[in-house]
């Protein structure tokens, strides 16, 4: 077996990243006015391969993206509004931009942005409209590769089609946040406040603190 | 239904389903009692001992139960159904046939809709009349419960029989005759329409009898061939387990009796040549296993994303190989079959999921009402090092299946035909190109990327329209040297071959680093750490859907 090359070091773990790629979105959701809600959150994780194709052990890629329903990723407000007004809020929060281009016939538009920590936010402007997080290769800490589950930012329902990585504790966690509407509408802006996120948070650290 | 129906009704087939059952429970019930009379006797504890005897008498027992017990409970419950079922709407038919005949007797006609009309408009007196009408609303009554009577009887037959089909897989024993693989003809289209006319019970029998031979038949349905590949995959693993078990009880006997070592000479001793041999099949063994428990993995994770995802064959044999669907191509609007290349082995054909599952999502976000699926082919044996990848043998070998491979999705694919994508990384894009180039109708777009030749030396050798041949190349590709050598055919990506050169992010620090980065995210400033989504990410997802106009070309 030939040695491994490492990706480079990162300052957290898939573990650290993931509430941090939760709390962009929360960010995003707050800057953008009349909000309609996204529909739903889908998560993936991939390998980190060397170039051979072989994955690198240890290592793994999260990308955490919400879209908006298709009726509402049609829409000017959406399409438009928010594309303008996420450069300008990543801009403000000393992202670089590194992605600002319509497609040739400038049906679609990507806007991207990235931060000191090696997070990317991608704003894409296709037939679904929304946020992709990348974190890059991130080392996996522990035996699980999959991050605790969190619940969704920006008004996405709470239900088993938007657990990420379909790792929720138990499906009645679902049913529990549901069940109240000023506990969807809080988890909606401030998903880490909620008791679940804070059950599950990483032990010892802020991870929104001086990163954001 | 309408009254005028009845008439035509044939319970002929009906009564024959319901002898067919007849006879399937009868050899049950038959089956059962040879197994607890003659062949528990002759496995008797007074005719055998032992443990082998034991596991035996047990294996008998448990096929018993199945047999007179769910199973037989079940063929019995269906038989009964269609027992009656059969008397009921019988009687109904006969009920028919006697209103009709009441009715002509009173110069009365039924109409379709059930209502009773007379024949001839004669002036009745006042007494006449009320009888006839009096007559004429019990004919009317009689007919409605009739077709009530035949409705429900229709309803109920349909529901024992929707119960019988619900799962098949549990009857172990078919109608009729057993499958037969000679039976199987060739020829994706021919395998779909054999696939397609037979009925649930026959499919499941001949899933549970050639597995490892349906499982890679081209023109059999994703959800068939997966259904035979998880069995298949899975009773491989047991038999790989059992033998790695085996061999290391060799060995310890061996080692512990200290048969492992032999003298060499000068006083020095060296391991037996059985014992070596023993080791290295051990190695093998466990490489398989590794292997196989890998795919399984793998499709574990992808479902835990919740991708739908359709083993569609593999192979445990020397480097090993997969073919795996992400979402349905059976109902798929867009279908993306991509082929991997150079080192691809099923050891890291987690990395082709990867991309393959990434493209998925992309298309589905390009093109929300459109349903698509997106096909990891390593269904040939890749090159394993950069001397195999500079000749074309391997791509060669691979063309006639690849094409019956695309042949079969097309086939069994329901509906609207889907929109089909061949698309090839490095040695991958000689495979997809060379097929294209020997097969007509092979799919409706070809992508190459990192491509060090298509076979072809230009785009009018491809089966294709110019307009549907999409390449790219990263600068700095450590694939360039290969084009200029042209070993493999014109780099699709120069101004002579034709067809629509794309943008490709060059992504890594070196020339293989590129090559293998078309998946990855982009590294401006060359940290490492990725700053921006890769731009082949959206011209491959507008490809896929069929957006062309959306898809960035170079120049």
């Amino acid at each position: 077996m030939p040695k491994e090359a490492a990706p480079p070091e990162r300052e957290f773990d898939n573990e650290e990243v993931y509430p941090l790629m939760e709390q962009l979105v929360a960010d995003a959701v707050e800057a953008l006015p009349e909000f309609p809600g996204f529909a739903r959150r889908d998560g993936f994780l991939h390998g980190c391969p060397d170039p051979k194709g072989n994955p690198i052990e240890g290592w793994v890629t999260i990308e955490l993206t919400y879209d908006f329903s298709t009726a509402v990723s049609e829409t000017p407000l959406v399409r438009e509004e928010y594309t303008d007004t996420l450069r300008e809020a990543w801009i403000d929060a000393g992202y670089e931009i590194t992605w600002d281009e319509a497609s040739p016939d400038e049906d679609q538009y990507n806007l991207s942005a990235s931060r000191s920590d090696g997070i990317t936010l991608w704003w894409r402007v296709w037939g679904l409209t929304g946020l992709t997080i990348q974190s890059g290769c991130v080392p996996i800490s522990g035996d699980d590769k999959y991050p605790a589950y969190l619940p969704p930012a920006g008004g996405v329902p709470l239900n088993a089609e938007s657990d990420p990585f379909g790792n929720a504790l138990d499906p009645s966690v679902y049913a529990a946040e549901a069940s109240s509407d000023e506990a969807t509408d809080e988890a909606a802006v401030q998903p880490f406040d909620n008791a679940v996120a804070a059950h599950h948070a990483p032990l010892g650290i802020n991870p929104f603190g001086s990163q954001l | 239904m309408q009254w005028s129906d009845l008439a035509g009704a044939d319970l002929a087939p009906l009564s024959d389903l319901a002898d067919k059952w007849r006879g399937y429970t009868a050899h049950l019930e038959e089956y059962g009692s040879v197994l607890a009379e003659d062949v528990a006797k002759k496995l008797g504890e007074d005719v055998f001992e032992g443990a082998d005897a034991a596991a035996a008498r047990d294996r008998v027992a448990r096929l018993r139960a199945v047999i007179t017990g769910d199973v037989l409970e079940r063929a019995v419950s269906v038989r009964d159904g269609l027992s009656t079922a059969y008397e009921a709407l019988q009687a109904e038919l006969e009920e028919h046939a006697a209103v009709e005949a009441d009715a002509g007797d009173l110069r009365l006609r039924i109409q379709n809709d059930g209502a009773v009309v007379r024949i001839e408009q004669t002036v009745l007196g006042t007494d006449a009349a009320a009888a006839l009408n009096q007559q004429i609303t019990t004919l009317a009554q009689r007919v409605a419960d009739c077709m009530g009577r035949f409705e429900a009887a229709d309803a109920n037959l349909a529901h024992r029989l929707q119960g019988a089909i619900e799962e098949p897989s549990k009857l172990p024993l078919p109608i009729g005759e057993n499958p037969d693989i000679r039976d199987i003809p060739t020829g994706p289209g021919h395998v779909a329409d054999w696939w397609a006319g037979l009925d649930p019970m026959e499919q499941a029998a001949y899933l549970e009898a050639f597995p490892e031979f349906l499982g890679g038949l081209d023109g059999m349905p994703a959800d068939a061939r997966n259904t035979a590949n998880e069995a298949t995959l899975a009773s491989e693993i047991d038999s790989l387990d059992a033998e790695i078990t085996s061999i290391e009880a060799q060995l310890a006997a061996l080692e512990a009796g200290g048969d492992h070592m032999m003298t060499a000479g000068r006083g020095e001793t060296m391991e037996t040549e059985e014992y070596r041999d023993l080791q290295a099949r051990l190695e093998e063994l466990q490489g398989k296993r590794d292997d196989a428990t890998g795919l399984q993995e793998n499709i574990e994770t992808l479902e835990r994303d919740g991708r739908d995802v359709y083993l569609l064959d593999y192979s445990l044999d020397d480097d090993g190989q997969a073919v795996v669907a992400i979402g349905n191509p059976d109902t798929a609007d867009n279908t993306a079959v991509h082929v991997p290349g150079t080192y691809s082995e099923l050891s890291n054909y987690s990395t082709q999921l990867d991309r393959a599952s990434v493209m998925y999502k992309d298309a589905e976000r390009a093109a929300p009402g459109e349903e698509t699926a997106v096909i990891a082919w390593l269904g040939y044996d890749a090159p394993d090092d950069l001397a195999q990848a500079s000749d074309p043998q391997q791509a060669h070998d691979a063309t006639g299946d690849l094409n019956s491979f695309m042949n079969g999705l097309d086939a069994a694919h329901q509906g609207d035909d889907s929109h089909t994508t061949l698309m090839g990384h490095s040695y991958g894009s000689t495979v997809a190109g060379d097929t294209i180039r020997n097969y007509e109708g092979v799919a409706d777009d070809l992508i190459t990327v990192a491509s060090p030749g298509t076979t072809a030396n230009s785009a009018e050798e491809l089966n294709l329209a110019e307009d549907h041949i999409w390449s790219a190349t990263a600068e700095g590709d450590a694939i360039e040297l290969p084009q200029d050598l042209g070993l493999l055919g014109h780099d699709s990506t120069s101004d002579g071959f034709g067809g629509n050169a794309v943008t490709a992010d060059a992504i890594g620090a070196s020339g293989s680093e590129i090559h293998g980065g078309y998946w990855k995210d982009l590294d401006e400033n060359g940290d490492g750490v990725p700053d921006r989504p890769n731009s082949a990410r959206t011209n491959i997802a507008n490809i896929i859907t069929g957006q062309y106009d959306d898809v960035e070309t170079v120049g």
